[in-house]
């Protein structure tokens, strides 16, 4: 059941729903995000080798294509969070019935919690270390892209996993049941 | 007693895997077993820059690779490898130690904690450079037009554009196909390299053009480095000093073995000449140094360093 | 250190938490456990170093090819060339069920793509002609595993980067094992025609198998152009991986069955897939730095060679490591912590990192076909409708042929390396 299916009751339930519904709209833009990496990523290759043998393949078109890359997967991490196209095993919680359902979902969410809440205290130290550029990802300027770029849309996942894991746990204390789509796993 | 930890990106089997073993052993034999060094080959613990962070923060303690990676800290530092700007090696190592170089690493390690152990220059990489073509290069000449492998870096790019080759960018895992599909003819590698990628299969024609001279940087943590008993660190020193005996030894003779090997296998063997390469370059760089691009102090260390110090 | 790993992280991955979110879990605690605990900006630090190689950017376009085939009516054409030439045979569309996969293998580079897609059209034509639902989602998911040993594949992109392997030599060395497969699930499928009344069909007429032929031959040009742009052509991996897609579009566009809506269908499918993929390798990679700094895999070879010196019978404890694995953990994350901790070991009995490749890609492929973690259990149950219990009742038995051409694989070597040594010459 998406937040689009579900009818909320209360004021609680209702911000909750608003909230959730958001959290799941945001996904579908991070999933958008991802998607422009890959049509980006296909079109700068396909132009490589086009061009190649023309000797018109510019050199920074490869470097580009692995920052493209780095952000597909990145934004996409929060995307298949918030859109549950990760791989879940159900089979064992089915077994223990509607506890070992809730026991699981408080653990599926404490478990992101504790991943997102470590990537986030470190931000400090990353933005700190994090110097020097990505060679031959030149911007229009004529600088080069700084390492730094790479990481952010990682962080700003992370940090957009963590609020839907909470929205989840309040969720789950106000009664509403969790997000599921009929999707087979992905992978 | 301490461990320190020295992240590599070579195998252990290569030569300058067998070199950093030699440096553990010495150390360890020098220190009396104070200090023991564990080295970490492949890129295990990653690539530069994830290296160098480490670095920064004390969980490694060496790191054995080019100084040109400190470029992050001290942009200067992106040219202790300038292409075709020193007539040998010993001008380039007297650059090396001159004050200009110095200070740019005691600014790299103002910053960073990180700097040289010893002499920059003494655990030499290649032992040298060549080109390996699919066409005969015997001059400066041979090398007009000739369609260059390059990685994706701005200068080395420009460097050969200049020098009249026709620049392809192409990964270095992708050469030895690139050359037999004929996207390109020629690549750029240091002798030691050659065998083992291969490439004279493809490229039977092998030319030493001295493109730049190289050296494996020590870089070491400098709060690690203090923190060592004052004997422990002498023992450290000896053992680095020896082990740039060594690497020259072990460099020369595995590279003059393997041109042996890859002449016999109908390979063919030139010394470029590169004075006309150097002249061409001089003109590049004056052009540089005009327009600010090289750091400041840069072509008169080179001209400094160019004779011996009285 | 490594058993709070696999603890953590077989544990969770059982109860319900999300693949990508239990392998960092795990990566999390075991650095709060080890000496690194002050060191923690080594996981983001390596999470991007994990995302941050080249050669993985093939991965995507594999996945792409596949999913593109799906929506562009090319699965369609294969399943029905497949069946004017074999449907005729005992056990007829049980063995159109696996020659299509064969050929689907030829353009993609996951299972999944198969049991979803080429599946669905599989299982509705089982159904339909009175085959037992259970065993047409068990013959689907059990040929699957040809695809990710027939090239392209991406758990042999994964597995070329880890051990330092080019990538054509291990498409080449995929290729024979990946029919030997297709071959020993097409044997099985005879023998239980023989004692089973499996549903007949009637033989195609040579005008219906070459009616079928001509869309037929397209699809098989696709593989062609893959593997030979790689092999004799002018493009890196990661290009032919494009230039798949880009045929696939032309296919799609020539049949007039590719829409937009289709198209980015297939890329949404396509970026998440990846970014499972990705986000898993990213906190592998964490995971492996604090393995490699502990020495954990140099450790393990000890404890081991004091076990049994002998090769064969390291293989076969091996194979029995391998395959208990791949039942509990899915196959990227499993080679990702595998390989790096095994390749020593390998080295050290003088095992071929290619034919240890192949070993490792089989063995774990086998674990989309078992409990709990059988990814293509789950798919097949859900495109064909079947109950998850019932298919894997049903797979059990098709596991058989696979073992046997895993045992033989590994125990002849040359099934895996006479193709790459021939055409690349021996390393
Ligand atoms: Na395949
Ligand atoms: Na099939």
């Amino acid at each position: 059941m998406t937040p689009y299916e579900y009818t909320p009751e209360g004021p609680l339930q209702r911000a909750l729903n608003r909230a959730d519904r958001l959290n799941w709209s945001l996904g579908g833009v991070f999933l958008w995000l991802s998607n422009i990496c890959l049509l980006i990523m296909l079109g700068l290759t396909a132009a490589t080798f086009i061009l190649r043998p023309m000797g018109l393949a510019p050199y920074w078109m490869w470097p580009w294509t692995m920052v493209f890359f780095i952000w597909l997967s990145f934004f996409g991490f929060f995307a298949l969070y918030a859109r549950l196209k990760d791989v879940r095993v159900d089979f064992i919680a089915g077994l223990m019935g509607p506890i070992g359902m809730a026991f699981t979902r408080l653990l599926a969410d404490a478990a992101a919690l504790l991943v997102t809440g470590v990537l986030l205290w470190q931000l400090p130290a990353v933005l700190a270390t994090s110097r020097g550029v990505f060679d031959g990802a030149i911007l229009p300027a004529g600088l080069e892209l700084p390492r730094i770029a790479l990481s952010i849309p990682l962080f700003i996942s992370t940090f957009l996993v963590a609020l839907a894991a909470l929205l989840d746990l309040a969720k789950m204390a106000s009664g509403m049941p969790e997000n599921v789509t009929d999707d087979y796993p992905e992978i | 007693e301490t461990t320190w930890r020295m992240a590599t990106k070579m195998p252990v089997d290569s030569p300058e895997g067998k070199v950093f073993e030699k440096f553990a052993d010495l150390t360890e034999e020098y220190t009396g077993g104070e200090l023991k060094i564990d080295v970490y080959p492949n890129e295990q613990l990653g690539k530069e820059d994830a290296v160098l962070e480490q670095l920064q923060a004390n969980i490694v303690q060496i790191y054995a690779e080019g100084f040109g990676y400190l470029k992050k800290w001290e942009p200067a530092l992106a040219w202790v490898a300038a292409a075709f700007a020193f007539d040998d090696y010993d001008h380039w190592q007297r650059f090396m130690v001159s004050d200009t170089v110095s200070g740019w690493f005691d600014n790299a390690a103002a910053q960073s904690g990180v700097r040289p152990l010893g002499d920059p220059t003494l655990i030499l990489r290649g032992p040298f450079r060549v080109m390996v073509s699919n066409v005969p290069v015997n001059s400066a000449a041979d090398m007009e037009g000739i369609k260059l492998r390059m990685h994706e870096n701005k200068v080395a790019i420009e460097t050969w554009d200049t020098l009249g080759a026709e620049v392809v960018t192409l990964p270095w895992t992708e050469v030895y196909q690139g050359i037999s599909k004929g996207i390109v003819q020629a690549v750029n590698s240091p002798i030691a390299l050659v065998e083992s990628m291969r490439f004279n299969e493809v490229a039977p024609y092998i030319a030493r053009h001295d493109e730049y001279w190289q050296s494996v940087g020590f870089m070491v943590n400098e709060q690690a480095l203090a923190d060592l008993p004052e004997d422990t660190r002498a023992g450290l020193m000896k053992a680095y000093a020896e082990a740039g005996d060594y690497s020259k030894e072990v460099m020369f003779a595995v590279a003059d073995e393997s041109i042996a090997r890859m002449e016999a296998a109908g390979a063919t063997y030139t010394v470029i000449d590169t004075g006309p390469l150097v002249a061409k370059m001089q003109e590049y760089y004056a052009a540089m140094a005009e327009s600010g691009e090289l750091p400041e102090g840069f072509m008169e260390a080179i001209e400094t360093a160019r004779s011996p110090a009285k | 250190m490594a058993w709070i790993l696999f603890g953590t992280f077989i544990a969770l991955i059982l109860l319900r938490v999300p693949i990508a979110i239990a392998i960092g879990t795990a990566t999390v605690l075991t650095f709060l456990t080890s000496d690194f605990s002050n060191a923690l900006q080594i996981i983001p630090q390596q999470m991007l170093e994990g995302v941050n190689k080249a050669s993985l950017t093939a991965v995507p376009f594999f996945i792409m090819a596949g999913n593109l085939m799906n929506v562009t009516g090319v699965t369609h054409r294969i399943f029905a060339f497949a069946n004017a030439l074999v449907g005729h045979l005992k056990g007829g569309l049980a063995q159109v069920n696996v020659l299509s996969s064969m050929i689907f293998a030829g353009i993609s580079g996951a299972a999944v793509a198969d049991c979803a897609g080429l599946g669905a059209i599989e299982i509705k034509a089982m159904r339909e002609s009175g085959y037992k639902p259970d065993f047409a989602a068990a013959i689907t998911v059990a040929s699957s595993v040809i695809g990710p040993l027939i090239p392209p594949s991406i758990g042999l992109v994964i597995y070329a980067f880890l051990a330092q392997q080019s990538i054509e030599r291990m498409f080449l060395a995929g290729l024979i094992p990946g029919i030997l497969v297709g071959l020993a699930l097409m044997l099985y499928v005879r023998i239980r025609a023989s004692f089973e009344d499996f549903p007949t069909q009637r033989r195609a007429t040579v005008r219906e198998v070459a009616g079928t032929a001509r869309h037929g031959f397209a699809a098989l040009m696709a593989p062609a152009i893959i593997l030979g742009s790689i092999m004799f052509g002018v493009v890196t991996a990661t290009e032919a991986g494009v230039l798949a897609c880009l045929y696939c579009i032309f296919l799609g566009i020539w049949y007039r069955e590719l829409t937009v809506k289709s198209f980015f269908a297939a890329l949404s499918d396509t970026a998440m897939m990846t970014s499972v993929i990705m986000i898993i390798i990213a906190f592998s990679i964490a995971m492996g730095w604090l393995l490699a700094i502990d020495q954990t895999p140099q450790k393990l070879a000890d404890w081991t060679f004091a076990l049994t010196e002998d090769k064969n019978t390291f293989l076969a404890l091996l194979l029995v490591f391998i395959i208990l694995v791949g039942c509990v953990v899915e196959g990227v994350p499993a080679k990702l912590i595998l390989v790096p901790t095994l390749l020593p070991l390998i080295d050290a009995y003088g095992i071929d990192r290619v034919h240890f490749g192949i070993i490792i890609q089989l063995g774990l492929l086998i674990g989309i076909a078992t409990p709990p973690m059988g990814i293509g259990l789950y798919i097949v149950a859900e495109v064909g409708r079947v109950r998850f219990e019932k298919v894997t009742l049903a797979v059990l038995p098709m596991l058989l042929p696979l073992f046997a051409v895993l045992i033989l694989l590994t125990y002849v070597p040359l099934t895996v390396t006479f193709l790459p040594d021939l055409i690349l010459g021996k390393q």
